[in-house]
């Protein structure tokens, strides 16, 4: 089934990103001309380095119809962080679609737009194998507690099933929506919603290219967008202008939230600004293929919802959905990946053998709503990224010349991180440290205050004492 | 103008100690979630704004928001 996506199916412009503009026609032809020349590398996965432009969606589509799972990465991410990612999944290729020129860490085996565009354009003929539906379809990386990324195994029945979930979710019942309007790169698992169910439903794709507001409104008036799906960061920032309202996308009938806590005060400024636009708040850990549940916030939703709005409606033990004694959510069925690459997680288990994974989310179900209250471990997410506290402190311990580290989350009253602060060990200043870190962690992760202590507060059993600095921190930002 | 600015980013970007000159976008110091209270306090303190209307050079430094807004705005 996945792979029909790619086949010829429909007709009319697929995909437009800046300039760029992409018609269906020239998409399936591309995929398959590059499919071609990808099938002769051999079964290894290919790294994708890209943002979110039209070529890395043919390269994505090429991938999956030769069966090489693909790897999308960052264009800003740490060398040090890409060779592990390259040797952790054996990478074999990695293709550059928004890279013109070679730079010093690049791979040997590196295509760049060039030479991607040129195979694009061949015209060659590929004829798509059946695929083992358990085989990897992507490893997507994501922070690890450990210091180095950490490679989720996106199973090609996952991306089937979150298509199919995605597609018959209930408000897009009585009428498919005709253009989508998009924002995640395609290295974030936010963008499986925009990229399958644009093909399946033979959609339009629009991604702003934009770096400022005026082109990025601009962007929105000419998309004529009827879905869009978004972080709630996205539409904060885009809310900071008031010209941001129905006026501008007057077609809009859904705003579908993935990938951060959505907040009531943000659901009623959009209320306010499109009275005529539904909001979906939908929910999902990267390990489950972007999302496995979703419920739309209706003014009855917001009225009784607490602090904190439901990220999904549940419906019987069919949905794959449960919360353990311990308040944990537990997924299962076909949604669940197949593990991290080359490491083994207690996380995921079997169970009357069908895959299971412990998420860490702390939950609870109450009148068939599904809400989130928190983690059990030291994960966070900052604009809508997930961070683990041991990436940065193992990074920094590894790599930045300090004894020992520990990050911690601020948080404002809404529950959000607005800060990362560290505190460190080290005999370099703040200064010193910022500049070194930079060179290792991904600019999300980037701590904003670094604090320079003689030693890290414990607890009377000898563990780290995270309360004490959370509150250190909470005071260094004065939030 | 500018004092106010100065007082709002220090508490939205945490890394304290920024000057009229500092540089905001290439320096990262202002990321989209500080932009995004830099406009709520802003909107808080009775100074209306549309970041559409102004090019990205208005917001490199405090100095620059400042010149800029005081020209689209006019109360202060």
């Amino acid at each position: 089934m996945l792979n029909d996506l790619f086949e010829a199916g429909y007709d009319g412009p697929f995909f437009t990103c800046g300039e760029t503009a992409l018609s269906y026609r020239e998409f399936y032809s591309a995929a398959h001309s590059l499919a071609a020349a990808l099938s002769c590398g051999g079964p290894s996965p290919v790294v994708i380095r890209c943002g979110a432009s039209p070529l890395a969606a043919v390269c994505i589509a090429a991938c999956l119809l030769c069966g090489r799972p693909y790897v999308p990465v960052s264009l800003s991410l740490p060398p040090v962080r890409f060779e592990h990612i390259w040797r952790v999944c054996g990478a074999g290729l990695l293709l550059a679609p928004e890279t013109e020129r070679p730079s010093a860490f690049d791979p040997t085996l590196t295509w760049y737009a060039g030479r991607i565009r040129a195979l694009c354009g061949m015209g060659a003929a590929f004829e798509a194998e059946p695929q083992d539906p358990l085989s990897p379809a992507a490893y997507f990386f994501t922070s690890g507690s450990s210091g180095v990324p950490k490679g989720v195994c996106v199973l090609r029945e996952n991306l089937e099933h979150f298509t199919r979930w995605f597609t018959l979710q209930p408000w897009f019942a009585a009428r498919q929506p005709r253009v989508i309007l998009g924002q995640a790169p395609f290295f974030f698992d936010l963008s499986d919603a925009h990229f399958f169910p644009t093909l399946f439903w033979g959609a339009r794709l629009v991604i702003p290219a934009a770096a400022d507001f005026a082109s990025l409104f601009e962007t929105f008036r000419q998309s004529g967008a009827e879905l869009a799906v978004w972080t709630p960061s996205f539409a904060a920032l885009c809310l900071c202008d008031p010209s941001f309202d129905e006026a501008m996308l007057p077609g809009l009938r859904y705003f579908w939230f993935c990938g951060e806590r959505l907040q009531p005060a943000l659901v009623q400024k959009l209320r306010a600004r499109f009275p005529h636009t539904a909001v979906i708040n939908a929910y999902g850990p990267t390990e489950a293929a972007c999302a496995v549940a979703s419920v739309e916030i209706t003014q009855e939703v917001l009225k009784n919802a607490g602090p904190s709005l439901p990220v999904g409606r549940v419906s019987g033990a069919a949905a794959g959905l449960s919360v353990s004694d311990e308040h944990e959510l537990y997924l299962s069925g076909k949604s669940v990946c197949g593990g991290y690459a080359g490491l083994s997680s207690p996380a995921f288990s079997f169970k009357d053998g069908v895959r299971r994974y412990a998420t860490g989310d702390l939950a609870h179900i109450a009148g068939g709503f599904l809400y989130l209250d928190g983690r059990r471990d030291g994960q966070f997410k900052y604009a809508g990224c997930r961070i683990e506290a041991g990436d940065i402190e193992q990074t920094l311990c590894t790599h930045c010349g300090v004894a020992a580290a520990a990050a911690v989350p601020v948080e404002n009253s809404r529950g959000e991180t607005e800060k990362i602060v560290v505190f460190a060990v080290s005999a370099l200043s703040p200064r010193q440290l910022r500049d070194r870190a930079a060179a290792f962690l991904p600019a999300y992760m980037m701590p904003h205050i670094f604090k320079i202590v003689p030693s890290l507060p414990l607890t009377e059993n000898g563990k780290l004492d995270r309360n004490t600095l959370r509150e250190e921190a909470a005071r260094l930002c004065s939030l | 103008m500018l004092a106010l600015i100065l007082t709002i980013l220090d508490r939205v970007c945490a890394r304290g100690g920024i000057l009229p000159d500092t540089e905001l976008l290439d320096s990262g110091l202002l990321d989209s979630l500080a932009f995004i209270r830099l406009a709520d306090e802003l909107q808080a303190a009775g100074v209306s704004f549309s970041p559409a209307r102004m090019p990205r050079a208005a917001f490199s430094t405090p100095r620059a928001l400042a010149a800029a807004l005081e020209k689209a705005d006019g109360p202060f």
